[in-house]
């Protein structure tokens, strides 16, 4: 369960949008809907939840997960929101669990917070370089077909 | 190749689809209330749980048209059992001490004197007058404070009715009848008045069963 080495484009240009704002919208049929799930790092270790979706309304894809932090960890409320890219998670269906195994509940106190604005190329580079990811030169608006944010790793990383 | 997606929310039933459901309800409403208006209706209806037999079916003999095809309403109700002389026989030997004695008494009776009269022999005015006097005064049973000699009296009437029609043989079992129903207070709280009423049921029983013989 190694994390994606492929370069992964900018989401610029792109129409993110969290689910629940998108109130005509809902999880298709037959896929889970992952929100409230324990998120866990390569040792195993729950350091979240799954808060929101967010979500490209144009493919009807989810691009990324947005994770709440636990208090335990002693984050400041307003930074204890941060996103991972949908390619980087394995889904334990059974459990209610996604795994992150390019993170653990160490490292994710060096993960950038969101904070529930415009995702900046910034906040982009810093996200990739915590998850030990390239960042690929590109701006092509077909950027999400790149292996992070492939939603087959996310299922192919399923637990079983 | 799986991955999350999302959709569109399903959209709520077509409106027009729900107006089409209402007006099938209400057709298929409409046509049972039509149904069960144009049924003929029954002549005395026991009360559920009485434990009396209904009275038979009114059109019990009649030949002037085709008996009423059963419908799915009809079906649904329970097939009631004709209420016989021999009921009747085995009612009036019953425990005459019983408050209620009198009145289910009144019922079985009326019940099979009322399917007589709907006989075609027996299609007369006069008969048809005495039948109605008795369905009205068995309506009234179950009014407050309502005495059972108006039932008693329209009985005996009808039966003697009957009897003048079409049965001259029975003239003096008919006139006794009446003569005992003349007698009765309509209450049944003394021996005397129990045994007073026993022995109009036990006439009007054996009555009956002369009635329900084909006329010589």
């Amino acid at each position: 369960m190694e994390p994606s080495t492929e370069p992964i484009p900018s989401s610029q240009g792109q129409h993110l949008r969290r689910l629940r704002d998108l109130t005509e919208f809902e999880v298709a049929d037959g896929n889970p809907d992952v929100r409230g799930w324990a998120v866990r790092g390569a040792d195993g270790q729950q350091f979240g939840q799954v808060f929101e979706l967010i979500v490209d309304a144009d493919a009807l894809k989810v691009r990324y997960l947005d994770v709440e932090l636990d208090e335990r960890l002693h984050i400041n409320e307003r930074d204890r929101h941060i996103l991972l890219p949908i390619g980087v998670a394995a889904l334990d269906e059974e459990a209610d669990n996604v795994f992150v195994p390019s993170l653990t509940a160490r490292t994710v106190l060096e993960y950038p917070p969101y904070v529930e604005i415009q995702i900046t190329r910034e906040y982009e580079q810093a996200m990739l370089r915590a998850l030990n990811l390239p960042l690929a030169e590109t701006n092509e608006p077909d950027f999400y077909n790149q292996p992070g944010y492939d939603g087959s790793r996310f299922y192919q990383r399923r637990l079983r | 190749m799986a991955d999350i997606n999302i959709q569109r929310k399903k959209s709520p039933p077509s409106r027009w689809l729900l107006v089409l459901l209402v007006l099938a309800a209400l057709a298929v409403g409409a046509y049972f209330l039509f149904r069960a208006e144009t049924a003929p209706p029954a002549d005395v209806p026991a009360p559920a749980g009485s434990g009396i037999p209904a009275p038979p079916d009114s059109t019990t003999g009649a030949e002037t048209g085709p008996r009423p095809a059963t419908d799915a309403v009809a079906d649904m109700a329970a097939d009631p059992a004709p209420v016989t002389p021999e009921v009747l026989a085995a009612f009036a030997q019953g425990d005459a001490a019983q408050p209620t004695y009198g009145r289910e008494g009144l019922r079985l009776l009326a019940a099979n004197l009322v399917s007589l009269a709907d006989r075609d022999d027996l299609r007369q005015p006069a008969i048809q007058t005495r039948r109605d006097d008795l369905t009205s005064a068995i309506s009234r049973l179950d009014e407050a404070g309502t005495s059972l000699r108006p039932g008693y009296m329209a009985a005996a009437a009808l039966a003697q009715a009957m009897q003048q029609q079409s049965y001259p043989a029975l003239e003096t079992e008919a006139r006794e009848l009446s003569a005992v129903a003349g007698n009765l207070s309509g209450r049944t709280t003394t021996a005397t008045e129990q045994q007073q009423v026993q022995e109009y049921f036990t006439r009007a029983a054996r009555l009956a069963q002369a009635l329900n013989e084909p006329p010589q």
